[in-house]
């Protein structure tokens, strides 16, 4: 029997991609309500083909499914087009399975893996008629819980949230379901049951919580409302990870999505130590996959949703040691079946240039590096770990494979950048074309001359990395700076096979004020919902002007989170939260970032971050300590 | 074309919330259920090859179907029965398979047999057609000619009309109406569905409720097409080659 959709035809006809909005797709979980205690849905707030994308999403609804007490269903962002039609006719937001107004599930779970998104959570909330603050919720109401990144800092949207979990989701959920089932039965209030969840370990409930500061505008002191709360909280790890819960039947989305294709998650963690970078931080200490387990995965994966390509995912495939048995297995069972590999960003050695030569069509496809920063120092600086000569060296060894086109990833804005260093971008840029031309000889090129595509983005600097309490540049000075690396690319030999992007300031700016933000600044977010912002990381829908806006109206100085210069004793709004990676560790990663001191990866030698206390992963293995 | 591979055409059905995927989302959701159903199916050469499968014809967003066709080509088959038994348990909820025929050598392929296809109209809010609409249907259907009045395609290049040549075009396809009936409630209607000659049933209608002088609101009919069919010694002949032929 079909199931009724909320959305009649006529609305149905009207918006774009209304497949959207059907649910009904392949693995996806029907059950009856009455065989199960808790609803839960699960919720992405972006589009429907952003949110079906994500693999977590696909973990976290696995789990949730597999228990048979649960009933886990999927929530997106509206798109705009709908979303006005529901506010006109005033219906209700929906789950996609069983077609059921969230408002009447007992969970709420939000993913939240970037910071534009917070005007999509209040959507989310306000289309399903659920009060935008947490304290005007009685138990009408879902218990709204928000999970992911973007969580190691929730204090800007702590307001709107019951709870976070921090970390990795396998673990607690079932304790904090329990709990919650033993709550309701006993009658008990929804107040009681938030002090009571704020005992679980990973698990933070802004409310119980208050914050004072300083007459600067900084911390003077973050703690809990009662002594029995805990005053910190460390995240939840999985420690065996083979074992760990992964979907074998994902959802085949009917229409195309952003990722297309069935994802091997090989290792989680990474043991790079780059200090720009968050979820090299949030994830240590890095752990893999068994290999055989994730063979017969990738046969079950294929198996049961007929997807045509596969892909890895892990922060850093070529650090995962069964790399090579594991794609000469997939280059062999996809062969026979016609699916794709899709393999992620490798390091260029020969390996990586034999494996892409046999999956890739070296024509139709390009390679990419992110040396992040254009001069050694600053290379050095980030901790990237890579030099010029390895860059070369792979760019060749891609040339003479035959590959012509080069995508090159680089950041502007980095802590103590110059001019020198941003003209090193073209300066670098070049020299891979030179490379081309001195690799392959003329009667070589066959296809084409090289092309290379140099892209910028802007720093941000994000909490629990060793840049966290660097100063962000401003929207001029990134403008200007893009501008310096577009006048040093045309005055390049090669210049006209160098193609220059750049990313957006002004969300850059936003990201920024967001990733750093605390508790002062959620009457701005809701003002700027207010005034129509959503889709903040879409350029199309992104308004500035209404941002820039609220922030002035709600009496806030952009400055204070973005360019202030942070002293290495301020208190920040996410210090009582911990993941692994001590704030000690990161001051004296910070410092050495400023004498250009490089620091070795996790599986060359331990630095003592402070994730070895897990005693999970690579933190287990015999090493050089420090 | 290699002749060491088998034919194979697919009958299906599209009912409920699926009618909402459009026709290259539901190519890429039948090259999957192909797969999970592990159907040996011949690729394509090259680089990345792919299914040989073809549809009979698209099938709009919002349009439902209890006949719908697709050829395959296999490199080996089991049996009908038991290709059909494996598609149907990989069917997402409204697509079923009504019937797989593994087709004689040399037959045409669907997409170019196609002659007539068959309508339902079905009037979704329940006060239905009406006593009015009947009378102007069978002036209509009974009259000699049966014009329609359609945009010309040629006379817009980019948006712009051209000088001397008319928006519109006009066209007879009273003797492309095989059949076509009014009740209470629906309009069935059986229709060239030929590349050269198609009929769009909703203008049909469209027709029959301006003779009525009402205005037809397409966004309260649900169509349904109930099957597609091929000509043969001049009757009109399931897709699936089944017995239920039509004599025109």
């Amino acid at each position: 029997m079909n199931r009724q959709l909320v959305l009649s035809d006529d609305i149905l006809m009207q918006v774009d991609k209304p497949a959207r909005y059907i649910g009904g797709e392949i693995n996806c979980i029907l059950k009856d309500p009455n065989d199960v205690d808790i609803r839960f849905a699960m919720c992405f707030p972006d589009v429907y083909e952003i949110g079906m994308s994500h693999i977590g999403l696909q973990i976290l609804y696995g789990m949730f499914n597999n228990m048979p007490d649960v009933w886990c269903e999927r929530v997106f962002s509206p798109w705009t087009d709908l979303d006005k039609i529901m506010r006109e006719l005033g219906i209700p937001l929906f789950t996609l399975e069983s077609q059921s107004r969230v408002r009447d599930m007992d969970f709420l779970g939000i993913t939240i893996q970037f910071e534009m998104c917070y005007t999509n959570i209040l959507q989310i909330l306000d289309l399903s008629g659920i009060p935008l603050h947490a304290s005007d919720r009685t138990w009408d109401d879902p218990i709204v819980i928000g999970g992911g990144p973007c969580t190691y800092n929730p204090e800007p949207i702590a307001e709107f949230f019951d709870m976070f979990y921090i970390g990795e989701g396998e673990t607690r959920y079932r304790e904090l379901l329990d709990l919650y089932k033993e709550y309701r039965k006993n009658g008990r209030s929804r107040y009681e049951f938030l002090e009571s969840a704020a005992h679980l370990g990973g698990i933070y409930v802004p409310q119980m919580y208050e914050t004072s500061y300083k007459p600067d505008g900084t911390i003077d002191s973050f703690r809990p409302i009662r002594p029995d709360i805990p005053d910190h909280i460390d995240k939840e790890i999985v420690e065996d990870i083979s074992t760990a819960y992964y979907p074998d039947k994902p959802i085949v989305p009917f229409i195309k999505v952003t990722q297309d294709r069935v994802v091997v998650e090989i290792q989680r963690g990474c043991i790079r130590g780059c200090r720009f970078c968050q979820a090299g931080m949030l994830y240590r200490p890095v752990r893999e996959r068994d290999v055989e387990g994730l063979k017969d995965l990738a046969i079950r994966l294929l198996d049961n949703t007929g997807q045509e390509e596969i892909s890895l995912s892990s922060l850093s495939s070529s650090d995962y040691s069964k790399l090579e048995e594991l794609v000469d297995f997939l280059i062999e069972e996809c062969g026979d079946r016609t699916v794709n590999i899709s393999l992620p960003s490798l390091r260029i050695d020969n390996f990586s240039v034999d494996a892409m030569s046999k999956v890739q069509d070296v024509r139709k496809t390009s390679v990419t590096f992110a040396p992040e920063a254009g001069s050694q120092r600053m290379r050095d600086v980030i901790n990237k770990g890579i030099t010029e000569e390895h860059i070369l060296r792979g760019a060749r060894m891609a040339f003479e494979a035959g590959w012509t086109r080069i995508k090159l990833y680089f950041m502007l804005g980095l802590p103590g950048e110059t001019k020198e260093d941003i003209e090193e971008i073209a300066v670098l840029s070049d020299k891979i074309a030179r490379e081309f031309f001195d690799a392959v000889p003329k009667e070589k090129r066959i296809n084409g001359p090289v092309q290379i595509v140099t892209s910028t983005s802007f720093f941000v600097p994000k909490p629990f990395t060793a840049f966290q309490w660097a100063s962000q540049d401003t929207k001029e000075s990134f403008r200007d700076k893009a501008y310096i690396l577009r006048q040093a690319v045309v005055s390049q030999l090669n210049q006209k096979r160098i193609k220059y992007n750049w990313h957006e300031t002004d969300v850059s700016v936003l990201e920024g004020i967001m990733a750093r933000g605390d508790r002062r600044l959620s009457p701005a977010i809701e003002l700027a919902y207010k005034k129509g912002c959503l889709y903040d990381a879409w350029s199309d829908t992104y308004r500035d002007d209404l941002w820039m806006e609220s922030f002035a109206e709600c009496g806030i100085d952009i400055s204070f989170y973005t360019t202030r210069v942070r002293e290495l004793d301020e208190i920040f709004p996410w210090d009582f939260l911990s993941c692994g990676v001590s704030k000690e560790y990161l001051k004296a990663e910070w410092l050495r970032s400023k004498e250009g001191v490089v620091t070795p990866n996790c599986a060359d030698k331990c630095n003592g971050c402070g994730a070895g206390r897990y005693g999970v992963g690579i933190c287990t293995k015999p090493r050089l300590s420090s | 074309m290699n002749d060491s591979r088998i034919k194979v055409r697919i009958k299906f059905s599209k009912h409920g919330p699926v009618k909402f995927v459009g026709h290259l989302d539901f190519m890429r959701y039948f090259q999957k259920c192909i797969r999970r159903a592990k159907i040996d199916i011949a690729y394509s050469e090259g680089f990345s090859p792919h299914q040989i499968m073809s549809f009979a014809t698209a099938l709009g967003v919002g349009i439902e179907t209890d006949g719908d066709y697709l050829d395959i080509e296999c490199n080996s088959v089991t049996s009908c029965e038991d290709m059909m038994d494996r598609l149907n348990a990989t069917m997402a909820e409204g697509v079923r398979i009504e019937n797989v025929v593994i087709l004689p050598e040399g037959t045409p392929n669907a997409m170019s047999s196609v002659a007539a296809a068959g309508y339902k109209l079905i009037c979704k809010n329940g006060s239905g057609f009406g006593n009015d609409l009947t009378e102007a249907a069978n002036r209509v259907l009974n009259s000699d000619s049966i014009i329609i009045r359609k945009e010309n395609k040629k006379a817009k290049k980019k948006g712009r009309a051209i000088e001397g040549i008319n928006d519109y075009i006009e066209e007879d396809i009273k003797d492309r109406i095989y059949k076509a009936e009014l009740y209470a409630d629906r309009f069935e209607c059986l229709v060239d569905a030929s590349s050269a000659g198609n009929v769009r049933p909703l203008n049909l209608l469209d027709l029959i409720c301006k003779e009525a002088g009402m205005t037809l609101d397409p966004l309260n009919i649900q169509i349904i097409r109930t099957d597609l069919y091929l000509m043969k010694d001049n009757r009109l002949t399931p897709l699936d080659l089944s017995s239920d032929t039509i004599q025109i």
